[in-house]
Parts: C-alpha cells; structure tokens; sequence
C-alpha cells in the first residue's frame, strides 16, 4: 500500500515519460495544476464516502498500457450494436482496427486529435477543459495532463447526425497494473441534434485504472442524446468525469447505467448558461459483492426559464458501498427554474452501504424545485403476488430487482442498447436462469 | 356431486391479524364443481378468509384446520398452494413496474406446469396462447408488453386477475371482491371469463359485498358473514334477500 502522495508522485513520474501532442496547450496549465491539489481524502467532502484505497494498492502508473486486444472478443462486447459510426479506444489507446466512422472523419465530423487540422485544434484548444473548475476536479486534471490522443465530435449548425455515434472504451486482461486515460470533447453548434453512445468495459481479470473524461458543448437550441454504460468487470478501477455546457435552448438527456466495480466515480455536471435549456439526467447503478460506485451529480442552474428533470435508481446488495450525491444548485438570476431531481434505491442486504445526499442550494425566489431520496427493500405485497401465482420467492425475489433496474433501462432510446444491457443484466443476476428466458420474450 | 371428495374442508377456523381475531370459526365443505358466494358487510372477515386460504403473511390461524384435495392447506407455503391449483384473484391487483405482464405471467404458468410435470411452453406458444386469452377477455394485446398492472384501469386490473387465472387453470379460484370499482360493462366482461371456467370439476369461492356480482356469477350456496361467522348459508335466494333487506336482518 502507498500513501496518497506517493500515488501523486508515481502519477507525476509517469507524465514526464509521455508523449505529448505539442500542439495542446491545456497539459503544461493541468500539469501545474495537478502539482498544486492534493489527491482526495476522507476528508475531503466530495470524497466523503469513497476512499481512493483501490488505487494505492498497486502501482498503476508502473506502466501505460498497451493497446494489444483479442480483436474477436472485444467485437463481441459492440458489434450488437449496429448501424452506427464506431470508435474503438484499447486501454485509452485508440484502435484503428476495430474502428469505422470514415463518413463522418470524412465530413469533419468525427477527428481524431492526432489527425486535427489548424483549425481544429484551435478549437481544441479553445473549448478542452473550458466547462468546468480544474481545482475542483483533480482527475480531470490529471487526465489533461497526458494528452496523446482523444476524439472530437463537432456537429455543425442545424445538423442532424442520422446515424448514433458509439464509442467503446475497453480494459484488457492484464497480469501486470497499467493505466490508461481517454478524453471526448463534443461542440454541437446550434440547432444540431446528435445522439452518443459510449460504452464502457474490460475483458477479464483487468488491472487497468482507467480515467476518463467527456466534455459537451451544445450552442443555442442544440440536442444531445447520451447513453452511457459502464458494464466493467469488478475487479476494474475506474473514474468518470462528464462536464456540459448547456446555452439557451439546447436539450440534454442523459441514460446511463452502471455496474459496480473495485472503484467506480462518475462526476455529471451540467451547467446552464443559457434560458430555457433543460436536461434529463436518468441513471441506474448496481453493485453487489464488495464493489464499490459513487455517483456525484451537480446541477448549476445559472440561467432562468431553464428546467432539470433528474431520476436515478441504485441496486445495492452483499458488502459493496454506494453514493449517490445530487445537488441542485440555483443561482441568484436562474427565476423561472423548474427542477426535480429524485434517487430511489433498493438496499437489499444488512452489510450493504448506500449513502444517498439529496442537496439544494437555492438564491433565487421563483423557482420550483423538488428532491427526494428512498431507499427500500422488497416490496412483501409484490413478492406474495408472484408466490400466489406458484413463483418461487427466489425467483420473485429476483424479476423484482431486476424489474426495478429495467424500469430505467427501459427509457434507453436504442433497442440494440437496451438488448446489450438486458443480457448484462441477466448475468448480474447470474443466480437465477430463469430470468435469462423471461427477458428475451419480446 | 355430494359423493366426491371435497374440494375444500374448512373446520372451526380461527385466525387473527395484529393480535384481533378476526376469523371466529368458520366450517365451510366446498365440493369440485360448485360455486360457493361469502357474503357479509365490511369487516366481517371475507377477504381475511381469503388471505388466510392463499397463504398471506401476518395471518395467524390459532385453531382450525383446512384440507384442500385431502392435503393440509396451512402446512404449504403460498407458492406450493398456487401449485396445488388454488388461484387467489386479488381484491387489490399489486403494480409491479418494470416487469413486464407477459414475463410474470409466463413465470406463473412455468411454475405451475413444471409442478404437474408438463412440459414448459416455449415463448412463441406462449404468446400466441396469451393473446388468444386477451381477445376473450376484451383487452388488447399491447396490455400484455406493460408493467405487470401498471397504469391499468381498475377494470383492466380484474380482468388481468381474470386472464391469469384462465392460463393458470385452478382446482378451486377464490375471488376477493371481483366486483369492487367495476362498472356494469367491466362487470359482465370479468363475469363471463369466470362464467367460461366453470365446469363440474373447478370450484369456486366468490366473496363480494354486493349481490350484483351474483346476477352474472350465479351461485350454488350463499353464506353470509359475520364477525367472522357464517351466521347463515342457504340457496342463490339468501343473496336476493340480502340486497332486498341488507345486512342488518341477519346480525
């Protein structure tokens, strides 16, 4: 076990060792940065609830890893999902090979930073690490501070993207600890309308820490669809930071699922700086054995007329630990607002941990706003209906949880997503077979 | 009829809820073919009686017992009951989001048949079989994708216990209170569905507040219920003087 600053200073070796696009000018800023912050503690309030431990047991910054892959296997994971322009990242690296969005590099669409023209990194430039605090988010931070690869989407004015665009981040098998990172940087101009799949996942026992970063820009009455999905194995480590700039009428909505891991942070924070943008944020997190998932989402409504409508589910059990923390903030001049923000959860074992932070911090005096946090078990009513229909209490016990689960998988608008989820679900749930049959009647 | 062995031996049953007694005795013979109406004024004990019969936690039987097809009812748990061919249709349909009506009904009728060693129907045989049941019943097959009752209109709710028990098959069916928030139309529907089932081996045990019910379910025993005995039994006429006298008469 190391201490949290030999973590920094490891991490910090490790940035001096990598190669640069020497273009960019955020890594020396994030570098400096990085230097200054100190890695997150109990003590640290946005940390409160989950220790960093994960990352100090193995050194992961020993080695970066490579981008090596059984291709057929790692197909396997994505090609259900058809029809779309697909970007295939390998432990952070990006993978040729796996890879097919050529309409859209061909329009300027989708650019890989490596490929970026003048113009594009300008823009890179301009808009990488502009939508949020770096103090306040040293994995962001050191994300930025090794940047040799990355992906632009930018969606040009009144565009509508036909077909989703998906992009894969998968963890090898790895023996040895490695590290990885990924970034994202997404500008829809105004009046566009795009829809965005990521997809995480690691294939077998990986020891790869995997940090990854997603920013969004959306101009005036733009339209982002985002699914996300996390489906890591357990023994993953990996932290999520998801930053959107909303300006006045554009339109956020968010799906995400997460299956818990050794260490999973994910950080939403959309922010919005123009009238009458709103945001969906629904989200469903699972953990069991002794994994452990934290959900940080912050809301800053810094504009009126703007509305937020905000629902989350968490499915905890055995000894793993959960955090949900969702905090609505209402700035002085955002009058008008209308946001509710909800999290409902199922705790169903007596070691199981979930600590659930509704907040609400509100300076303006027009506005309506709503929170609310359960957390439950079973229902007994719901469990005796099925027992009185001749359904074993196991099985009951579970098409309940995975009936609470589905309600939200079920608002994912792709039917290859939700086909992909559904079979990860059932193998969640890997105890009961009979669930596999129930959930592929259509 | 008389001859055979009974459907349902109730004997001197006694149970209480939360420390109240609410069931205070009661002896009641159901053979296979007949339909048995509960009738009696809120609080008397009918859906008690038909909670305790389908197994329901947090019911306490002090004495008493109860014989189904010559085996003890009380030692099962309610799956096993539900598996034995006993079928409750509840009074209040529970909502389960999430899981779809066809997947819970599927898993019921899975359970029943592997429990009568028959072979499981596979999805498409299933399906097929399920919407056929829908039409009978009036509901539109697009009901069949939803949550498990949720969103349904209380008719649709009666009728959904209804189809399940049309797949389900049952020796002996107990309706708590079929009839409660139904309109007339919803009424006849649900009744019809019962109507179909019946035949000289399915019992069944109907418990409603009002006698209109029994215009459409036609009973071969009445017995009325009151503080948790039956303090009368008698023909289908018992019923009609009931509605014409109301309660008050009997107690």
């Amino acid at each position: 076990m190391i201490t949290p600053n030999e973590f920094k200073l490891q991490a910090q070796s490790q940035l001096q060792q990598s190669t640069l696009l020497e273009w960019l000018t955020l890594p020396e800023k994030a570098q400096a940065t990085f230097a200054e912050l100190d890695i997150p503690t109990r003590k640290t309030e946005s940390w409160k609830y989950t220790p960093l431990t994960a990352l100090f047991t193995q050194d992961y910054f020993n080695q970066v890893a490579s981008t090596q892959i059984d291709e057929s296997k790692a197909r396997a994971l994505f090609e259900p999902i058809e029809e779309v322009s697909r970007l295939v990242f390998v432990n952070g690296g990006f993978h040729h090979d796996l890879s097919n969005f050529s309409d859209l590099e061909n329009q300027g669409i989708i650019t890989l930073f490596s490929n970026a023209n003048d113009a594009q990194r300008e823009i890179i430039n301009r808009h990488l690490g502009s939508t949020f605090e770096p103090e306040q988010h040293i994995f962001a931070t050191l994300n930025y501070s090794d940047i040799n690869e990355g992906v632009l989407i930018h969606v040009p004015k009144e565009y509508k993207v036909e077909q989703p665009i998906h992009v894969v981040y998968i963890s090898t098998e790895e023996s040895a600890p490695g590290f990885g990172q990924s970034r994202l940087l997404l500008l829809a101009d105004s009046g566009s309308s795009t829809q965005l799949i990521e997809q995480h996942e690691s294939m077998g026992i990986s020891n790869i820490f995997h940090n990854h970063m997603s920013e969004m820009v959306l101009a005036g009455n733009a339209k982002l669809v985002h699914q996300r999905m996390q489906m890591q194995q357990e023994d993953a480590a990996h932290v999520n930071g998801l930053h959107v700039q909303l300006a006045e009428g554009s339109h956020y909505e968010q799906h995400a699922i997460a299956l818990g891991s050794k260490l999973k942070r994910n950080d939403v924070c959309i922010n919005f700086n123009g009238s009458n943008s709103y945001s969906r944020l629904n989200g469903v997190f699972l953990s069991k054995h002794q994994q452990h998932i934290d959900n940080h989402l912050n809301l800053e409504h810094g504009s009126p007329h703007c509305n937020s409508d905000t629902v989350y589910k968490g499915f905890i059990t055995d000894k793993s630990r959960a955090v949900f923390n969702g905090r609505i903030h209402i700035h002085k001049d955002a009058q008008k607002t209308e946001a509710h923000l909800n999290t409902n959860n199922l705790l169903l074992s007596n070691q199981a941990e979930l600590n659930a932070k509704p907040e609400l911090e509100i300076y303006a005096d027009d506005v309506k706003c709503s929170h609310g946090a359960s957390i439950g078990q079973l229902d007994e009513k719901s469990l005796f209906y099925f027992q009185s229909r001749g359904i074993d209490r196991t099985v009951a016990e579970a098409m309940l949880c995975l009936g609470f689960v589905n309600e939200m998988v079920d608002l994912f608008p792709n039917e290859q997503v939700r086909s992909v989820i559904t079979e990860r679900l059932a193998g969640f749930f890997n105890d009961v077979d009979k669930l596999n049959s129930l959930w592929s009647m259509e | 009829m008389s001859e055979a062995q009974p459907m349902l031996e109730v004997k001197d049953l006694v149970a209480e809820i939360d420390g109240k007694t609410i069931l205070n005795g009661i002896t009641l013979t159901v053979r296979p073919g007949e339909v048995h109406a509960i009738m009696g004024p809120n609080g008397s004990g009918k859906s008690t009686l038909a909670n305790v019969l389908s197994g329901r936690e947090g019911y306490e039987v002090l004495s008493g017992s109860v014989t189904f097809q010559g085996q003890d009812l009380l030692e099962l748990a309610p799956e096993e009951r539900a598996r034995a061919g006993l079928f409750l249709a509840f009074q209040y349909p529970v909502e389960i989001p999430g899981v779809s009506n066809m997947q819970f009904l599927k898993a019921s009728v899975d359970a029943i048949r592997k429990h009568r060693e028959q072979e499981e129907l596979d999805a498409p045989t299933f399906m097929k079989l399920a919407r056929e049941k829908c039409k009978e019943l009036k509901l539109k097959t697009e009901f069949l994708k939803r949550g498990v009752n949720e969103g349904f209109s209380g008719g649709e709710k009666k009728r959904n216990e209804i189809l399940q028990m049309a797949l389900l098959e049952p020796k002996l069916a107990l309706l708590d209170e079929t009839d409660s928030g139904l309109d007339i139309d919803a009424l006849q529907v649900a009744a019809e569905g019962v109507n179909a089932l019946r035949n000289g081996e399915r019992s069944f045990i109907v418990v409603t507040h009002y006698q209109r019910l029994l215009n459409y379910i036609v009973p071969d025993f009445v017995h009325v219920l009151s503080e948790g005995k039956i303090v009368k039994s008698g023909g289908r006429e018992l019923a009609l003087e009931l509605e014409d006298k109301g309660y008050s008469w009997i107690q």
